[in-house]
C-alpha cells in the first residue's frame, strides 16, 4: 500500500511541476539548452577544426554565455564525412553542434551518393575568417608571384604545389590562380597541413598552400616566406605579403569557419544559439584568445548571410572540381 | 660544456616538486589511457588541453609528454595477458607476449617490456638531446619517394614468414591492402568500397580491427579448445616474475636493436610508433638464428617491439621541438597546445625558451624512471588477474575488445565490424594463414599507397626518382635483396649441397 501511496505522491508533484511550468512554456519565446550540448568537431585533435571547437567551448564556459557547457567530440575521418553524418543523422536534437568549412561542403560534392550536404543541417553563423597564402622556403628562386608565373610559362606543369587533400579548398585556390595567371601547375595533395610544410621544408615540392598556424613557426625562423594571400587586401599580420587583387589576379577564397546544427531544430533553439555566439564573437577574450593568435580574420555572419555564403562557395567549387574532372 | 650546462637547466626544472607530480599524474594517466582500447592518447590530450591554460606550459608539456610515452608501457599489459592491444603500437607484443602468458611467463614478459622500455626510452633521451637539430634535418629529407621504399622495404622483411607458405603471407598481404584502400582516397577525394554508407567514408580504424582479430578471433579459438584455457591456472612462484639469465642473454641485444630501428623511425615524421614496433619485431625474427621461436612465446619478440615504440615515442619529440613539424597525431595536438599557451614551436624553440625544452627532455628520464617503478611493482598484481578462471576471462577480453571498438568513434557500427574481423581473423587461424602480414598491411597501405603516388605526380610519372635520391636508393636495394632473399638462400643452399655432398644424400639439410 505504501507503493501505491508513493507513486500516486511522485504524480501529483510531477503535475504540479507541468501545471506551474506550462504557462512559461507557452509564453516563452526563450529556448534554453536542458542538457550538455554535444559539440562535433569531424577532424582530429589539433587540427583547425579541433582547435576553434575547444577554444569555443571555454571561451563560452569563461563569459558564462550558456548555461550548459559544450562538450567537444572529435569524429574524423573521411575528410569530416563522418563526423557531418554523425550530425545530420540526428535531425531535430537542439542539443547538438558542429563545425563548418568549405572542405565539408567539398567533400561531400566529390563523394556524390550517400555523402552529408549542408542542406541537411540548420546552419547557425560563421565566426571567422581563414587565409589561404602561398608559402616557399626561403632560400626559393621565387621572390614573388611574378616569378611563379614566368617560370611556369616557361616550364608548363612542372611546378609542383604541395595542398592538403584532393578537390579541396587549397587545390580550389590553387585552379582560381592557374585560371587567372593562365598557367599549369602540378598539384601534390598531401594528408594534413603538417605533411604539407614537411614536404615543403625538405624541398620536395616548390611551394606550398596553407593557413597561418601551419607556417608561422617556420616563418618566424626564417626558413619560409608567405608569397601571397588570397583575399583583396592585405592580412595585417603580414603587411609585406600583398593580396593577389593588388597584384590583378582573382584568386580571392572564403574559407569560412561556422557552427551548424542538425535540420529541423526549433526556430527558437537556433536563435538561441545565433545570440550566444554573436555575444562570443563580439567578446574581447574571443578576439585575444582565439582570432589574434591562430591569425584569422573576423568574419561575423547570421544564420542568412552564412547561408549564402556556403551555397556561394559550393557552386564556386562544384565548377572547379568539374573542371578538374573531380565532378560529373 | 654546452650539453652539461643545458642538463643542468633541465633537471633544475624537471626535479622540482610541482613537476615531478605532474611528470607522474601524465605518467600514471598514460598507463591507463594505454590499458583502454580504443582511447589512444591525442585524445586524453586533447581532453586536457584546456585546463592546462593557466599552467605553466612547462609542466603541462611535462605532463602530456608523459601520457605520450606512458601510454605505450600501459598498452603492453592488456596485450600480454589477455591478448587485446590497448594501443596500436602494442600489437606486435601480443604475438609473443600473449604466447609467454598461456606458457605461465606473463610476469617475465611484462618485466621485459618495462625493462627494455626504460633502457631504449633513457639512450633516446640521451641522443635526443645531444643532437635534436640535426636529426631533425635529417627528418626532412624524408619525401614521398623516400617513404614509398621504406615501405617498399618493410614489405619485404615479410619474407620472414614466408619460408613455409609464400603464397599465405601475400594473400594475407593483399587482403590487407584491400581493407586499407577502404574509405576516401586522399589522392582523389573519391569513395573506395564505401558503397555509400556513410560510416565507411573513413575506413576501418586500425584499433576496431585488431581488437576483433586477435582479441575476439582467440575467444572464438578457445571456446573450441577448452583445454587450452587450462594452461593458464598454472601456479605462479615469485620468481617467474623476473628474468632469468637465458632471459637476459635473449633479450639484451634485442632491447638494442629495437631501441635503435624504434628511435631512426620515430624521428621520421609520418613513420609513426606503430611502424617502428613493426620493423622491429620483423628485423629481430630476421636476425634471429631461430625465426621459428617467433610467435611461439620468444622474449626476444616481445623486448624488440616494445623497446622501438618507446624510442620512437621520444624520438618523434625532435622534429617537433627543433621544426615545429608534428610527427604524429599526439605531437599534432600538442603543436595545438604550444599555440594555446602562445608559444611557437620551431627552429627558435631552443634558443627562445631554453627553460621548456630542456626541462621537458630531462623530464623524460624521470618518467621512464617512474614509470620502470610502477610497472616493476604493479607486475605481480597484473599476472594475478590470470588466476581468475579462464571463462573469465573471456567475458574480460570480449568487454575490453567491445568497449575498445565502441569508443573509437563512439559508434555501435563498429562494433559489428569488429565482429566481422574477428571472423576473419579465426577463419585465418583455422586455415593456417598468418595474420602478421594482413595487420602490417594495414598499417603501410595508405601510407605507401599515397606516397607513391605523391612521387609519380611530383616526379611526373617517372620511376627514376626512387634511384637517383640516396636514402630512397638504399631503401631499395634493401627491399629488393629482402624480396630474393628466399631465392638467394635456396640457391645457396643447392649450391652448397652440391659442392659438399654426395647427390646420395638429398635429406642432408644443412641446418640453418
Amino acid at each position: 500500500m505504501r507503493r501505491n501511496g508513493m507513486k500516486w505522491f511522485e504524480v501529483g508533484v510531477v503535475m504540479s511541476i507541468l501545471l506551474f511550468a506550462l504557462p512559461i512554456w507557452s509564453t516563452a519565446a526563450e529556448w534554453k539548452p536542458t542538457k550538455p550540448i554535444e559539440f562535433v568537431a569531424p577532424y582530429a585533435p589539433g587540427g583547425g577544426s579541433d582547435v576553434l571547437a575547444r577554444s569555443i567551448a571555454s571561451i563560452i564556459e569563461g563569459e558564462k554565455l550558456c548555461p550548459q557547457p559544450l562538450v567537444v567530440v572529435n569524429r574524423p575521418g573521411g575528410s569530416g564525412l563522418i563526423g557531418t553524418t554523425s550530425v545530420v543523422q540526428q535531425r531535430g536534437n537542439p542539443h547538438v553542434l558542429l563545425t563548418f568549412i568549405p572542405g565539408q561542403a567539398q567533400a561531400a560534392l566529390v563523394a556524390g551518393k550517400g555523402a552529408p550536404t549542408f542542406r541537411e543541417l540548420t546552419l547557425i553563423c560563421n565566426l571567422a575568417l581563414d587565409e589561404q597564402l602561398i608559402v616557399v622556403k626561403t632560400d626559393s628562386p621565387f621572390k614573388n608571384i611574378t616569378d611563379i608565373i614566368a617560370e611556369a610559362k616557361r616550364r608548363p606543369g612542372e611546378l609542383t604545389v604541395g595542398g592538403t587533400g584532393s578537390g579541396q579548398d587549397d587545390q580550389i585556390c590553387q585552379s582560381l590562380f592557374e585560371r587567372s595567371a593562365g598557367i599549369r601547375l602540378r598539384y601534390v595533395p598531401f594528408k594534413s597541413g603538417g605533411e604539407c610544410i614537411t614536404a615543403l621544408l625538405g624541398g620536395h615540392v616548390h611551394m606550398i598552400w596553407a593557413n597561418p598556424p601551419e607556417f608561422v613557426p617556420q616563418w618566424e625562423a626564417k626558413m619560409v616566406r608567405p608569397l601571397a594571400v588570397a583575399r583583396t587586401s592585405r592580412m595585417s599580420e603580414f603587411p609585406d605579403v600583398p593580396a593577389f587583387k593588388e597584384l590583378g589576379h582573382h584568386v580571392t577564397y572564403f574559407f569560412y569557419r561556422g557552427i551548424a546544427a542538425p535540420a529541423d531544430i526549433p526556430a527558437e533553439a537556433a536563435a538561441f544559439y545565433e545570440t550566444m555566439f554573436r555575444r562570443m564573437a563580439e567578446s574581447s577574450s574571443w578576439k585575444e584568445k582565439y582570432l589574434k593568435k591562430y591569425m584569422l580574420s573576423p568574419g561575423w555572419m547570421g544564420s542568412k548571410e552564412f547561408a549564402k555564403i556556403v551555397a556561394q562557395n559550393e557552386a564556386e567549387s562544384k565548377e572547379i572540381l568539374k573542371d578538374l574532372g573531380l565532378l560529373k | 660544456m654546452d650539453l652539461l650546462n643545458n642538463l643542468y637547466t633541465g633537471f633544475s626544472i624537471a626535479l622540482t616538486f610541482n613537476n615531478i607530480i605532474y611528470c607522474l599524474v601524465g605518467v600514471l594517466f598514460g598507463q591507463i589511457i594505454g590499458v583502454l582500447p580504443g582511447i589512444g592518447a591525442p585524445t586524453a590530450i586533447a581532453l586536457l588541453l584546456p585546463l592546462t591554460f593557466k599552467a605553466n606550459p612547462t609542466s603541462a608539456l611535462i605532463m602530456f609528454a608523459g601520457i605520450y610515452y606512458g601510454v605505450a608501457y600501459g598498452g603492453t599489459i592488456t596485450s600480454v595477458l589477455i591478448n587485446v592491444p590497448g594501443e596500436s603500437s602494442t600489437v606486435m607484443t601480443c604475438l609473443d607476449g600473449y604466447q609467454m602468458a598461456l606458457k605461465g611467463r606473463a610476469g617475465a614478459a611484462l618485466s621485459v617490456a618495462a625493462i627494455g622500455s626504460f633502457v631504449a626510452g633513457t639512450i633516446s633521451v640521451v641522443i635526443l638531446m645531444a643532437f635534436a637539430p640535426a636529426l631533425a634535418k635529417l627528418a626532412l629529407r624524408f619525401g614521398p619517394a623516400e617513404y614509398f621504399s621504406l615501405t617498399l622495404m618493410a614489405f619485404g622483411l615479410l619474407t620472414v614468414f614466408g619460408g613455409e607458405q609464400p603464397v599465405k603471407t601475400v594473400i594475407s598481404t593483399m587482403l590487407g591492402l584491400l581493407i586499407a584502400t577502404i574509405g576516401l582516397d586522399v589522392v582523389s577525394g573519391m569513395p573506395r568500397f564505401a558503397f555509400g554508407v556513410p560510416q565507411l567514408l573513413g575506413g576501418f580504424d586500425f584499433i576496431v580491427i585488431i581488437c576483433g582479430m586477435f582479441g575476439i578471433a582467440e575467444v572464438f579459438c578457445s571456446i573450441e579448445e577448452p583445454e587450452e584455457g587450462e594452461l593458464l591456472k598454472s601456479k605462479f612462484r615469485l620468481r617467474d616474475f623476473f628474468l632469468t639469465w637465458q632471459d637476459w642473454i635473449a633479450s639484451r641485444w634485442a632491447i638494442i636493436r629495437g631501441g635503435i630501428i624504434g628511435f631512426l623511425v620515430g624521428i621520421i615524421p609520418a613513420g609513426g610508433i606503430t611502424t617502428a614496433s613493426f620493423l622491429a619485431y620483423l628485423a629481430e625474427k630476421r636476425a634471429s638464428r631461430h625465426p621459428e621461436r617467433f610467435g611461439q612465446g620468444a622474449i626476444e619478440g616481445v623486448a624488440a617491439p616494445e623497446s622501438a615504440n618507446n624510442a620512437a615515442s621520444i624520438s618523434g619529440f625532435a622534429p617537433l621541438l627543433a621544426l615545429g613539424i608534428p610527427g604524429s597525431p599526439t605531437t599534432a595536438v600538442m603543436l595545438a597546445g604550444f599555440m594555446m599557451w602562445g608559444i611557437r614551436p620551431g627552429p627558435l624553440l631552443f634558443q627562445t625558451k631554453p627553460d621548456l625544452v630542456w626541462g621537458l627532455i630531462s623530464s623524460m628520464y624521470i618518467g621512464n624512471f617512474l614509470l620502470l617503478l610502477i610497472n616493476i611493482f604493479l607486475i605481480p598484481a597484473f599476472v594475478a588477474l590470470l588466476r581468475l578462471p579462464y571463462t573469465i576471462i573471456m567475458g574480460f577480453i570480449v568487454i575490453f575488445a567491445s568497449v575498445g571498438a565502441y569508443s573509437v568513434n563512439n559508434s555501435l557500427f563498429d562494433v559489428w565490424m569488429m565482429l566481422g574481423f574477428a571472423v576473419l581473423g579465426y577463419l585465418m587461424r583455422k586455415l593456417n594463414y598468418p595474420i602478421v602480414p594482413l595487420i602490417l598491411a594495414l598499417v603501410l597501405g595508405n601510407l605507401s599507397e599515397n606516397s607513391l603516388r605523391q612521387t609519380l605526380i611530383i616526379s611526373g610519372g617517372s620511376l627514376s626518382i626512387f634511384f637517383t635520391r640516396p636514402i630512397s636508393a638504399f631503401f631499395v636495394i634493401a627491399a629488393i635483396l629482402a624480396y630474393l632473399s628466399p631465392l638467394i638462400r635456396w640457391g645457396w643452399k643447392r649450391l652448397r649441397r652440391g659442392l659438399v655432398h654426395a647427390p646420395s644424400h638429398p635429406e642432408s639439410n644443412q641446418s640453418p
